[in-house]
């Protein structure tokens, strides 16, 4: 049980996905100038993170692994992400008109999401049991929301506050993540 | 080849378990929104205020007189027309935004603001840092906002909309915190520049609770009986001529009956009451009681000046005055003044031109807000456009305290009369 926590930790702040590892950068930008839209990101990663990482598991431990085709897990993991997604809006637009429009544009972009192909790797990679990647896929999810949020927060008040106009809009908001990027690199002396 | 099968069967479990649930979780959609969504751009810039050209196209099917907030459609008329044909009906109404505050620079500062550059923080600070709370504020959210780029601020601060490039979308009306951005038809002809709805019964209710312990207003009215000879003698000087009563022009004077029944009668008498809150010193009464029962001290003392030449017989100072110490003279130029001014400033305050100034001497004398000094062009309220318009167009607003242009009336005009009319030019031609 430690461990799995030790995991989810580790993956929400120690290897925070795009403030340390750098993943999933294009809705960190794209979708962080409102705290709302946000959330509704962050939560329809998590999601899709939780669930394709279980799937993937199942395929690599009874597909790619007695068959020996492992190099395959690129494309078996893309496809697998690609489908997950459009039957996850198929489901959402059905049950819930109001939870599709808030996510609106950004569940089909999650498709082309590399946090949540990265997850999939990792877990890959480091051979993790299905108990684990779960723990890892949650952990990372928690910790994209976590970055979105803190990221539209802060360009929430960047919006308003008086910057030189050479800097304003994008330029402002990298050099923003790029301090936020440099706090969280504090959270390696957890050394889990 | 095992790699290849493997692939090619979880494609095609995948592709089945798609196509199945597509089935199952199929939404119908109105085939309308298709088309719809074809015809917008599809860049989902957003512009529009909904989130993505999707959601702008079930807003446009329910109400399809929003077409204008999206500008790369609204400017092009074939699309319109493509849009018109979809939706049955005629899309996007023919609209553009103006400015109405002509202040600006003009307008005076309440306090020095150095917070956030924006009219919507700005605002929320004591409601702003312009004297006029109608005015605008200059820090162009409007300008921001603005998806076609219409909107520019001219070195007067304030926003200039550009007619050619606006297309009436109301992004700039929905953000502005003073609401001073209408969306008018483009085919009006003229609108006016002004949002400020006081009204002259403040100032002036504000100058009488001023001097309300200054300047007094003395009179006996009702005298005393004596007994003398066996008789009751009525020894009240005032004869109830009641001419005190017709020259109040505040009706502050009032002439009532007490005692038993409601009939005068020989031992019953009327009696006159001043009424304080009305009373504003004017001495009118004083200099017409033929008994001169009535003593009235001026709270004030002061001096006008008043230059004939200025003077465009607006007759706005006439009929502001609260004592009616003005009139129009045929002798030595438009307006002449009477010896009954409380110098209360309300005359200078409405004069469009400023050909009337009042000094007031005494050094605690507590000035009153005048209009004038806040932003030269506030509305008046002259009503002289309304009587200028020869097509009716213009009718006074009650509720704004504004007159009101009527943009089905206000069609086919050669004159302008109007905005001749108005002595402070707030009115304007639409180029």
């Amino acid at each position: 049980m430690n461990e799995l926590l030790a995991l989810f930790i580790n993956y929400a702040l120690v290897k925070n996905f795009i403030l340390i590892m750098f993943l999933g950068l294009c809705p960190f930008f794209g979708v962080s100038k409102r705290l709302g839209d946000a959330l509704s990101m962050g939560i329809a990663v998590t999601f899709v993170m939780l669930s394709s990482s279980v799937i993937t598991w199942l395929i690599t431990h009874f597909l790619l692994i007695p068959f020996k085709i492992q190099y395959m897990e690129i494309v078996v993991f893309i496809l697998v992400i690609a489908s997950f997604v459009q039957l996850i809006e198929m489901i959402i637009r059905k049950r819930s008109v109001s939870l599709y429009r808030a996510l609106g544009i950004y569940l089909p972009l999650i498709t082309t999401n590399c946090a949540v192909l990265g997850i999939a790797e990792i877990s890959f990679r480091g051979g993790f049991s299905l108990l684990e990647s779960v723990a890892s896929s949650l952990g990372a999810g928690v910790g994209f929301i976590l970055a979105l949020a803190i990221m539209s927060g802060m360009r929430e008040r960047l919006e308003i506050s008086d910057v030189p106009e050479s800097f304003e809009g994008l330029p402002i908001a990298f050099i923003t993540a790029s301090l936020l990027s440099l706090s969280f690199i504090v959270f390696r002396g957890i050394g889990l | 080849m095992i790699e290849i099968i493997s692939v090619t069967a979880i494609g095609l479990i995948f592709g089945i378990v798609l196509s199945v649930a597509a089935d199952k979780f199929r939404v119908e959609v109105d085939e309308r929104l298709e088309k719809t969504i074809g015809i917008l751009p599809g860049a989902n810039c957003g512009a529009c205020g909904f989130m993505g050209c999707s959601a702008f196209a079930e807003a446009l099917i329910k109400d399809p007189s929003i077409a204008n907030r999206c500008a790369q459609t609204y400017m092009d008329e074939d699309k319109l027309i493509e849009l018109a044909d979809i939706l049955g009906v005629e899309a996007g109404k023919k609209e553009e935004a103006v400015v109405i505050c002509d202040g600006g620079k003009r307008c005076e500062d309440k306090f020095q603001y150095y917070g956030g550059y924006s009219c919507q923080l700005a605002n929320r600070l004591f409601q702003g840092n312009k004297a006029c709370e109608y005015g605008c504020l200059g820090f162009g959210d409007c300008v921001e906002v603005c998806p076609t780029n219409a909107i520019e601020m001219n070195e007067d601060m304030l926003p200039e909309i550009d007619g050619d490039r606006c297309t009436g979308c109301g992004a700039c009306a929905d953000v502005c915190p003073r609401t001073i951005i209408k969306i008018i038809p483009k085919e009006s002809l003229v609108y006016l520049t002004c949002n400020n709805s006081f009204d002259w019964e403040e100032p002036l209710a504000d100058f009488i609770f001023s001097i309300k312990d200054k300047g007094e207003f003395s009179a006996d009215f009702t005298g005393t009986r004596i007994y003398e000879d066996g008789k009751w003698k009525n020894l009240s000087v005032c004869g109830r001529c009641l001419k005190c009563l017709d020259a109040c022009q505040r009706d502050a004077l009032v002439f009532e009956i007490k005692g038993r029944g409601e009939y005068i009668t020989k031992t019953v008498q009327g009696e006159i009451r001043v009424e304080e809150d009305m009373c504003i010193r004017c001495s009118k009464c004083e200099s017409i009681c033929p008994e001169d029962i009535i003593k009235v001290k001026k709270p004030l003392d002061g001096s006008f000046n008043i230059d004939q030449k200025r003077c465009i017989e607006c007759g706005n100072c006439i009929d502001l005055c609260p004592s009616k110490n003005l009139s129009f003279t045929e002798e030595d130029g438009p307006i002449a003044f009477c010896d009954y001014c409380v110098y209360c400033g309300l005359c200078e305050a409405a004069c469009p031109t400023g050909a009337i100034k009042v000094e007031v001497n005494a050094k605690d004398a507590l000035d009153i807000e005048r209009i004038n000094t806040i932003c030269q062009k506030i509305c008046r309220k002259c009503k002289r456009c309304i009587d200028a318009c020869k097509n009716e167009a213009i009718i006074w607003d009650e509720e704004s305290n504004l007159p009101m242009i009527l943009a089905e009336k206000c069609v086919e005009c050669d004159d302008y009369a109007c905005v001749d009319a108005c002595p402070i030019g707030i009115i304007r031609k639409k180029i």
